[in-house]
This record gives C-alpha cells, structure tokens and sequence, in this order.
C-alpha cells in the first residue's frame, strides 16, 4: 500500500519526498513552547506522551525560550532564530505547530521557500486580537490549517479570515479523565486551586487579594494555593502579604506537569478571575479531577462547558464579592460541593486526551495533504511591529496590552473650570470601544487631572482591553461591570442581577455623581434605576437616540420616575435633544444639551501631511498617486458601509485612482468583503481593521466619507473636520447641525446610494471647492471643541446636589 | 462568428406575483412571456412566495428570492407541506396573528417619524437586486413600481435603468379622497417622487395621459409608453339564461368602495327587473365583504383561473369610482370579447377608445344600461366585437412592447 503523500506536486520527485512516502515513517509535528508554567506547556507535553505509540505521529516540543530551568525535557532547543532555521531544516519534512511563537513563521517561510517540506498549523489560543487573530491574520498564507480552542475563537477568526473559514477547526484541548473519580471533597477547611501563569494581563492574579479579603470577611474556612510563575508573583506575594490571612494563602512557584493531576485531585475548587481565555487548559485539568470550578464569566471557552449551578460557577469578571459567595456556597453545602464536582469531572470527559489525539491526528494529516504555502513574494516577511508572543532570541515579549504606552493623551482641566472635587463613577453598557466608549475616557481623564476620584465601571470584552488599559494610564480606576443589553455567549443576564450589580458598586464607591452614557434609548435601563433608587445624581448622557425604537409607556414612566429621584438627562445635538424630548414625552429644555466636542490638532504643514500619505500608501501597497477616501468606524449597518460599495463602481468608472481605507471592526465585515467581492470593487476597499493610528490616517487622506444611517453627534467627523480632511457624510441626526452643505462639507440624502455616489464624484471632481470647505470646517468645528464638552460636562456634575449615598455624606 | 448571447433583463418586482391576483402582476408576467418570447434571458428579483417558489422558478430563467422573513421561516417550520392542508393553513393562519400581534404590541414611532415611502421600501431586496446585477451583468434592469426605484442606484455601470412607474402615485391620494376613498399610505409628494424617478434612465408609462405627466414632471428624461399586452381570446358565447355578471378585482380601495357602491345602488334596480339575472365577484376583493349574503351575487374570491367565469359572463362591471395607470382588469376583458360597463374612472388609461367598444355610464344610469344590454343581444354583440378589434389595434403585444424592445436593442448596439 502506498500512503497518500503531500499534495504538493513537485515533490513527488524529491529525495525528502520519498522518504516521507516511505511505509511506517512517522511523521514529526514540532510543537514550539517556551519554559514557563502556562496550559499551553503542559498540553503540550500531555499531546507528547499520549502520542508515545501513535502509528503517523511523532511529537517534538521544541523550547524556544532562553535556557532557564528545566521542569519539563524538550526535544529540540530552539532559543535563536538560527537554531529555529537549522532545526526544520533538519527535521524537514514536519508539520510545525508555532504556538505563540510567532518569530517561527518568517523562519518557517524561509525554509519553505528553500524548498524544505514544512506544513504550519497555526493554533489559537486565546481570545484576544492582539495575541493570536492578528498575528494569525498576518501569517495567514502560510497556515495550512488552522485550530481555535473554542467556538467563539473560530468564529471570530473566520471573521478575519472569511476566505480561510472551512479551514479552521474547534479543537479545546485534551485531558487526562480517570475512568473513576475517586477522591474526597473537604470544606473544613476548603481546598482552593489557582495553577496557571501569575501574571495579571489576562489572568488578572490580582483580584485574589479582594478575594482571599472577601472570604475572610465573610469567615469561611479555606487554603488557597496559587501555583505557577509569572510577571506579578512578587507583586502579588508582597500584596498578600498586607492581608491577615493566617497562612491560608500559599504561593509554591511551578511544578512539573506531571504531578499536576495529583495537585488538582487535593483541591476541591479551581478559581480563575481571567478576563479573556481560549478554553483554560487548568479548567479542564482541573474539572477531570473532580475540583469544582469557579471562574470569571469569559466570552469564550465557557459556552458548552460550563453549566452554571451544575458542574461549576461563573462570576462577572472582577467581582471577587460574587466569587467569594460562590465559595460561601459550596462551604455551606457539602453535598453541592460533591455534586457539582461529580459533574465537573463527567463533563471533562469530553475532552480526554486519547479523543484529542484522535482530531487532531486528524487535522496534521489534512496539513500534511495540502500543498506547501509559500510566502507571496513582495510582501514582508516581519510584521510592522513585533506581536505579543515569545520572541526568538531571548529578545523581550513584544509590550503586553496592559503595559503598551496609553492611546490617549491625558486631557488637562480646562481652565475656566473652578468647580469643587466629586467623587465621580462614569459608566457605560457598552461591550466594544467607539467614539462614544473614547468621550468617556476623555471626560475621566479630564476629571482625574482636575483631581476628582474617578471610577469607571464598564463589561469586560477582549474589545474593552484597550480602554481598561487608557482609563488607568489616564488615572482612572476601573471597575468591572457587567450590565451589558447586547447579548454575549452567555445571553443577557437577568434585569434583577443588572440592577444588583450596580446597587452592589454604588455601595462599595459611594460616588458623590455619576455619568452614564448610554448608546440609546433601550439601554441601561436597570442601572438608571439602581441610580435612582439610590438617589445618586447622575448624568445620562444619550448618545445615540433613534426615531424608528420607540420605547413603551412602562419604561418611559420609570425614566420619569429616574428623573424625579436626581437623574439629568443630557443629548448631544439639538436633534438629539428633540428626538429624546418625543420619546420621554417632556419639555425639552428639561433637557440639558451638550454637544460633543473634539480636540483640534495644530494644522499639519502641507509636507508632513504628504510624506504620511506615501507612507500610508506604501504600507497598504498602494500606487503613491491613489486618492485615498478613508471611512472610520464599526464595520456595522450603522455606519452605512454597504451604501458605499455598490457606488464604488461607478466612482472607479470616473476616478480609477480613488481607493477606500476602512478603518474599524464590526460584525457586518465579512458580509462587506463579500459584497465587495460581488460588486467587483474588493481591490480598491482596504480593511484597515481596529486602528489605533486615527490621527495620522485623517492627516494621510484625500476625502473622508461618512455614509451613516443615523448618529446622535459623531466624533468621528468631528475628528475629521478638526484634521482639515475634506468630507462627505449624510445628514444624519444631528451632523446638520454642525456641517452646512456646500460650506463646509457635502451632505447626502440617508441611505441613498445615489445620492452618496454623486457627492463623492463631484468632490473628486473638485478638490479646491472641497479643500475651502475643509478650511471652514475646520474653523466650525471649534465650536465644538473637546474643552468646552469637557467644562460643561463637569460644570454640570459639579452642579449635582450632593448624593445621600456618597462616602461624603457618610 | 459567434453567436452574440441573449441579453439578460433583471425584473425587479417588490411581489404578489403568483398567485396573479391584481393587476401589477399580469403586467409582469405580460412582460416576462414576452420578453423571453423574444429571445431575452429573464432574471426575475423577488420577495419569497413561500410554495409559489417553484413556479416562479418554472417562469423565469433565474430567480433571486429575497430572503425570507421571520414570520415566513417559521411557517414553513411548523407548516411543513407534509401536514394535511386544513391543519397547515391553521398552523400558518396562527402564526401570522401572532405575528401581527406582536407587531401591535410594539410600541410605534410618532406619527409622521417614518414616511410613506420609507414604509413602502424593501431596502433587502434592493441589496438583493445590486446582488443580482453584479452576477448577471444584464443590458437593463427593470423595477416595477416608484418605492423600487432605489434598487436601480445598485446597479453596476453600463445597465440602462428603467422604472416601471405603473402609476403616477402622488396625485392618488387626492383623488381617492375626492371620490371618498382613502389611498392615505400612498402620502408621496410630488418633489419626493420627481427625486425617485430620476433614478432612472428611461421611465415606462403604461397609458398616454401618464405618459404626457411624467414627460412634463422630468422633461429630460424619456418616457416610454408599454401598455398592458394581452392575448385576444374571444370567448364563446353564454347561455342566454339566467343571464351573469362580472366582476373582477383585487382588494383594493377602489374596488371595494366600488363594489359597495354597485351593490347598493345598482343591482337592487337591476335585480327589480331583471330577476333571474347573477354577479359573480372574482378576486380578493370579496374579503371587503365576508360574510354578506345579497340574493343573486356569489363571492368566487381568488380563482385559478378567470376563463370559464368570463365564458359565462354577459356583461364585465367595473364600477370603480376613481382610479389612475390602466385597469388592466378592463383590457382582459376587452381581449376576451366582453361588453364591458364601467364608470368614467374605469376608463381613464384607454385611450382613443372608440364610441361601442365599452359602455361608459355613471352608477345612476348602470342598472338601465345593463338591464338594456341583456334584452338587446345585438347591441352587445356589435360592442363585443368594438372591443376586440380595439384590443387588436392597441393591446396586442407587438404593438405594446415594441417602443420598449427598439430601446433595449438600442442599448444593446450602443454604436
């Protein structure tokens, strides 16, 4: 029998191919790790020693981190780039797992093009952009298959990948599950588990110290052992030190792999405060031994695991109170507590190691049959900036999101501001960053520089990292609060629980006033109401209202009531603020109206403005005379990015030069790349993606276009107008009332592709008219400056009485 | 040299076209035959028709379906076709209430927040539309009614856009309230459809007088006149006794308010002398009059097929009292032969239309007339023969089609 060789045609006829084809011969899987504790490590070795006697596998780990301790042997030593490139030379053919190792894919793509036999198999692992789906979407052409440990990591990397998405596989990871739990459950005391990377990036190990003073407070019985290294074991060994917990907390440094399923079987539960995972390797682990897990709510790596109440529990990320009360629980009932973890270990069964091996045999066999990728020539090789991962040659990790440089400026108090210091709690529902999300950060800042206590409580996403990230640069605390409307892969948790949260941080803050800003009518509601009931002043700032979702006569009455009890209501645009006088029914000018501003940058000189521009050009691959029309915003029906392709045709008809820069993210994306496909226009659109250089795009850009279906006061043009950059929008809610048409930019009927196609042609038909209009634009949008939203927003809060509830007051 | 391929023509139509129960619909399906008769591929663009799917299917050379609705999903679900047809039209009868309930319940925007013509709108299947024309790359794409006009600024460059205005809508509303009807969804002002008609290149009129208004609304764009084509059939001749009456028509305000009005003041006098004589009520306008009982009329509703009902009609009544575009009811029954007695209002749309071809008469004067025409068999012969040598002249589909077909040829060899 002949056994199916590499698809790869050429290959047929070489030496190393015959090798490969020859009967019996396994073939290598190299699996690139570092030397530190983490899941990925011990999944590794687990997948090594379950392959032992695989038929086609051989597993190789390969240690690509510096030399250090060795709790685990290694097959390969790969601390360099040169050691990378001599080892899949010589193990060549293989299959190569890089893990996080993304320096190994240049080195793999060289090898490749030297006409070694490498297939890759790009893994991801966690649910997080900036560590795996932009890295894997960077190196996506040499992926010959793709493995996300969960269901939510695989969609939103087919979101990214649309065209790969038949090649991305579900694979959680592989466990060893006894045939029989055989173990006995304690509560005198309670065994507690922590095993993983000490880090508080993701892992967020800095919540065990409110924990571990949460189950003090509440006397319940327990040892926690927090095992493994990590960035923050000092930090986190130093806090614990300050907290009189009687020796009950002990931290043991990494064990080896191998003892761990002993570990887990001595422990009863298994706590994670993480904010973001894959599928937690320690879950699994964990669960097979019976211990009962208690875990921070993530959206992914929980849905179709975890069955809250029945084989674990799950708690708002940061809130270690809940936590605590979940282990109170378990304390108070003992039964439950073997229950639950009965259960836990029935569910882990899923995910044995021997099934495991079984898929993903199958996946390297499928990388094995694909044709070898090669890396597009022309394109470069190395990423504009290194990712987050373990770099080869003992360089650092690129910055971790929680350490990189903040995005935003720190907003000084304006001057004119002479107004008392509040306690100040900004909230906001929104599971995402956007214009709306970024004016609350510039409002906490500001407030934080005038010296005011701030707070900000919002739902932990992967996509609210980088403003937690902003908000503490900018010297806000954050706070996690899960009151989200949009539903997540835990669906929409209950009114009830919404509403206590919100009462549970107002009496933990005590805040003397409180900004809400939410992103429409619908939203918020239970919070408003928790607010009310506590009668602490707020500002609800709406800035998004929709003519088209009216409300019902209940919840307009209970905002009637919020209103009576210290609640303001604030719109953004005159628009707005009729808009919300017709939905609540009241007198608008009950309404307090402040438009939302922007910072206005000093002019560019001509020259700088141009060399960003061939820059812009030439890292998206442009010709340096492409007229470049940028849109910001999120990739949703919202923002009208679907009116915009189908008059790209005839845009290119008039001006072929013309080429659309997206900047954003957003569900409708691969719908959008699709549609462009269709309309034959997908070579002049470039997905941008989640941006974090606006600034420099609005300063590279010819024309910006704003097509949006409706909006309360856009930042994002305001920012536009604000950078001198010509535009087009639509006349939207209030964006009227900031551009006059023909003065300082064109306006275009709402949803009318017509209409839009011939305002951008006329606008690229005359670039003086338009660059006079940006000229006055400009000069406009002073009116709307950031320090005049910021002064009025705080004049405002200042102005509230002072709250029953606050610390003040106490 | 090869053989140039058919040209394709994407038929944008927002739906109701099977079961063909109005007007709009046979014109469609008027266009289509014919069209494809002449060697064109039709690409037809719809909204589902849930069962009617493959039939639509059989007439056309593709078929786009919108996508379908939530409601439309769930019927299909709980009403599979394997259920038997009482249960299943139950099933889906209890869906759609809960359906229209739920909508109720709904808290609505203000009045006036959304207007007449973002309602009439079906922005999906405008996308489904560009969709469509981007694949098919068709020499001209046709959208039927003004509310589809947006679905033709998605079409790719290079396909002649035509709209199929049907009827001038903004002047409807006036006139229905005049004549104590009520067209109140139909709140178009004339600026907003002069914006709409501009998205086409070329604007098809169904009748003269409209074609007249649109080219003094848009005077630089070409008006096209494409009347409604019908088959001449003449059909045999009736029994004589007991004599019966026609009445076709699709629920719609017109008709109804019509019909009541016939109902009332007509057939009680005519019934007084001429006992033996019936009405038969074709179409969907008989669900204005559930459940009324009137000696002499039976309500038939929706019909396969109209054929053995015009067979056995005397006389076709049209008592509609106003009306715009063309009763497309009227020039089926002129193609069939029959005596057809309307109102002033039915006949707006015909055009040149001789003296004896039909019988014009006020509702006043219809029972005399009828009464007259069913004790005078020769009068009503000589006006069945009027009225099909006037079909012939003017309703036949050589005659109808052939300003539109010179301008797709036209299209086709731009040089």
């Amino acid at each position: 029998m002949t056994p199916t060789p590499g698809r790869g045609a050429p290959y047929l006829f070489t030496r190393r191919m015959k090798t490969v084809t020859q009967p019996r011969r396994k073939l290598p899987v190299i699996i690139a790790i570092g030397d530190f504790a983490g899941g990925v490590t011990s999944w590794a070795q687990r997948l090594r020693r379950a392959c032992e006697n695989h038929p086609r596998l051989r597993i190789m780990l390969m240690n690509c981190s510096p030399a250090g301790g060795r709790v685990i042997p290694f097959d390969l030593e790969a601390p360099t780039r040169e050691a990378a490139a001599l080892a899949l030379a010589r193990h060549a053919p293989a299959v190569i797992v890089p893990n996080f190792v993304f320096d190994l894919y240049p080195v793999a793509a060289e090898q490749i093009a030297a006409g070694h036999d490498l297939r890759l198999i790009g893994y991801c692992r966690a649910d997080s952009a900036r560590e795996y789906y932009d890295p894997l979407a960077f190196y996506e052409p040499l992926v010959s298959r793709f493995v996300a440990v969960s269901p939510r990591c695989a969609e939103r990397l087919a979101v990214r990948l649309p065209h790969r998405a038949g090649e991305i596989a579900t694979l959680p990871t592989g466990v060893n599950h006894p045939p029989a739990l055989a173990r006995a459950y304690r509560r005198d005391p309670i065994r507690l588990i922590y095993a993983g990377r000490v880090v508080q990036h993701q892992k967020r190990v800095l919540d065990f110290v409110p924990l571990v003073q949460e189950l003090l407070a509440r006397g319940i019985d327990f040892v926690f052992d927090i095992v493994g290294d990590g960035r923050q074991f000092d930090e986190l060994r130093a806090a614990l030190a300050l907290v009189p917990h009687g020796g009950r907390v002990q931290l043991h440094g990494r064990l080896a792999p191998d003892l761990m399923d002993r570990v887990w079987a001595d422990h009863d539960v298994f706590l994670q405060t993480s904010d973001f995972e894959g599928t937690s390797n320690s879950m699994l682990e964990s669960m097979a031994q019976g211990a009962v897990p208690v875990l921070t709510h993530t959206e992914s790596g929980l849905d179709g695991i975890i069955e809250p109440g029945v084989n674990g529990f799950v708690v708002p990320v940061g809130d270690m109170a809940a936590m605590a009360d979940a282990i109170g629980l378990l304390v108070a009932q003992p039964i439950l507590l073997e229950r639950v973890g009965r259960a836990a270990w029935q569910t882990a069964g899923r995910f044995s190691i021997e099934r495991y091996v079984e898929h993903f045999a199958r996946i390297v066999e499928q990388a094995w049959g694909a044709p070898p990728r090669l890396w597009p020539p022309g394109r470069p090789l190395e990423p504009p900036e290194p990712f987050f991962g373990l770099r080869l040659g003992g360089g650092p990790h690129a910055a971790p999101p929680d350490s990189r440089p903040p995005r935003v400026r720190r907003v000084p108090p304006p001057a004119s501001l002479d107004v008392p210091s509040r306690r100040l709690l900004i909230m906001f529902p929104s599971p995402r960053r956007g214009g709306a999300e970024d004016y609350t950060l510039t409002i906490g800042a500001a407030a934080a520089a005038a010296g005011w206590p701030v707070h900000a409580a919002f739902p932990r996403r992967s996509a609210t990292e980088s403003l937690l990230a902003d908000f503490e640069a900018s010297g806000v605390r954050c706070e996690p609060l899960e009151f989200c409307d949009i539903p997540n892969p835990g669906g929409i948790d209950p009114r009830r629980r919404r509403f206590t949260r919100t009462l549970r941080l107002l009496n933990r803050l005590r805040p003397d006033c409180v900004l809400l800003q939410l992103c429409g009518i619908r939203y918020g509601l239970e919070s408003l109401l928790a607010l009310a009931w506590r009668r602490v002043p707020a500002l609800v700032v709406f800035q998004l209202v929709r003519e088209d979702q009216p409300i019902g006569p209940l919840r307009r009455r209970l905002y009637a009531w919020a209103r009576g009890r210290g609640l303001r209501t604030v719109a953004v645009s005159e628009a707005n603020r009729a808009l919300l006088a017709r939905q609540f029914r009241m007198d608008p000018t009950d309404i307090l109206l402040i438009p939302n501003g922007t910072a206005i940058p000093p002019a560019e000189p001509p020259d700088r403005r141009l060399a960003l521009r061939q820059q812009l050009a030439a890292q998206l691959d442009l010709p340096a005379e492409a007229r470049l029309l940028l849109t910001v915003g999120r990739l949703d029906h919202q923002k009208g990015h679907d009116l915009l392709i189908p008059a790209i045709p005839h845009i290119l008809a008039r001006h072929p030069d013309a080429r659309f820069l997206w900047a954003g993210e957003g569900p409708l994306r691969p719908q959008l790349e699709q549609l462009a496909r269709d309309y034959g226009v997908a070579d002049a659109i470039r997905f941008l993606g989640q941006r974090e250089d606006i600034p420099d795009l609005l300063r590279a850009a010819d024309l910006y276009l704003f097509p949006t279906r409706f909006e309360g006061q856009p930042f994002s043009l305001l920012e536009a107008m604000a950078h001198g950059l010509p535009a087009v929008t639509t006349r939207a809610s209030g964006i009227a009332e900031v551009v006059e048409h023909m003065r300082h930019a064109l306006l275009c009927r709402v949803d009318d592709v017509r209409d839009l196609r011939e305002a951008v042609i006329w606008a690229l038909d005359h670039p003086d008219r338009m660059a006079a209009m940006a000229r006055e634009a400009r000069l406009r949008v002073e009116d709307f400056s950031e320090s005049r939203m910021i002064a009025m927003t705080l004049a405002a809060l200042a102005r509230a009485p002072h709250s029953s509830n606050s610390r003040g007051a106490a | 040299m090869e053989p140039r391929p058919a040209p394709t023509i994407l038929l944008i139509h927002p739906g109701g076209l099977l079961p063909v129960a109005g007007g709009g619909a046979a014109r469609a399906w008027a266009l289509v035959d014919h069209l494809r008769a002449s060697g064109t591929r039709v690409e037809l663009v719809t909204t589902d028709h849930g069962d009617l799917n493959e039939a639509l299917r059989a007439r056309v050379d593709r078929l786009w379906l919108q996508p379908q609705t939530r409601t439309q999903m769930l019927q299909r679900t709980m009403a599979p076709p394997s259920l038997p047809l009482r249960l299943r039209k139950l099933v889906r009868n209890a869906i759609t209430l809960a359906a229209r309930l739920r909508r109720r319940l709904q808290p609505k925007p203000a009045a006036g927040a959304v207007c007449a013509f973002e309602r009439q709108r079906n922005r999906a299947l405008e996308e489904l539309a560009g969709l469509a024309a981007c694949r098919s790359r068709p020499l001209a794409a046709i959208a039927t009614f003004v509310w589809m006009a947006p679905a033709l600024d998605r079409m790719p460059p290079g396909t002649l856009r035509l709209l199929d205005t049907i009827d001038v809508q903004h002047p409807r509303r006036e006139r229905a309230a005049a004549a104590g009807g009520c067209l109140d969804h139909l709140d178009l002002s004339r600026e907003d459809e002069i914006r709409e008609l501009t998205r086409a290149d070329v604007l098809l009129a169904i009748q003269p007088e409209e074609k007249a208004l649109l080219e003094q609304l848009l005077p630089d764009r070409p008006v096209c006149l494409v009347g409604h084509a019908v088959a001449i059939q003449p059909a045999a001749a009736p029994a004589a006794d007991p004599p019966e009456l026609l009445f076709v028509g699709q629920l719609y305000d017109p008709n109804v308010l019509g019909l009541r009005q016939f109902l009332g003041q007509v057939w009680p006098r005519l019934r007084a002398r001429v006992p033996s004589c019936r009405l038969n009520v074709c179409g969907r306008v008989v669900e204005a009059f559930r459940g009324r009982r009137i000696d002499g009329v039976r309500w038939r509703g929706l019909v396969p097929d109209l054929g053995p009902f015009y067979e056995r009609a005397r006389i076709v009544v049209n008592p509609v009292p106003y009306g715009s575009g063309l009763k497309i009811k009227n020039v089926e029954a002129l193609a069939r032969g029959k005596c057809l007695v309307t109102t002033p209002a039915g006949v707006v749309g015909l055009a040149d239309l001789p003296d004896g071809a039909c019988h014009v008469v006020e509702l006043a004067a219809m029972a005399d007339r009828i009464a007259m025409l069913l004790a005078d068999p020769a009068a009503l012969a000589a006006t069945e023969q009027a009225a099909l040598a006037y079909c012939r002249d003017r309703f036949s589909a050589p005659v109808v089609y052939r300003d539109l077909l010179a301008l797709l040829d036209a299209q086709r060899q731009p040089d």
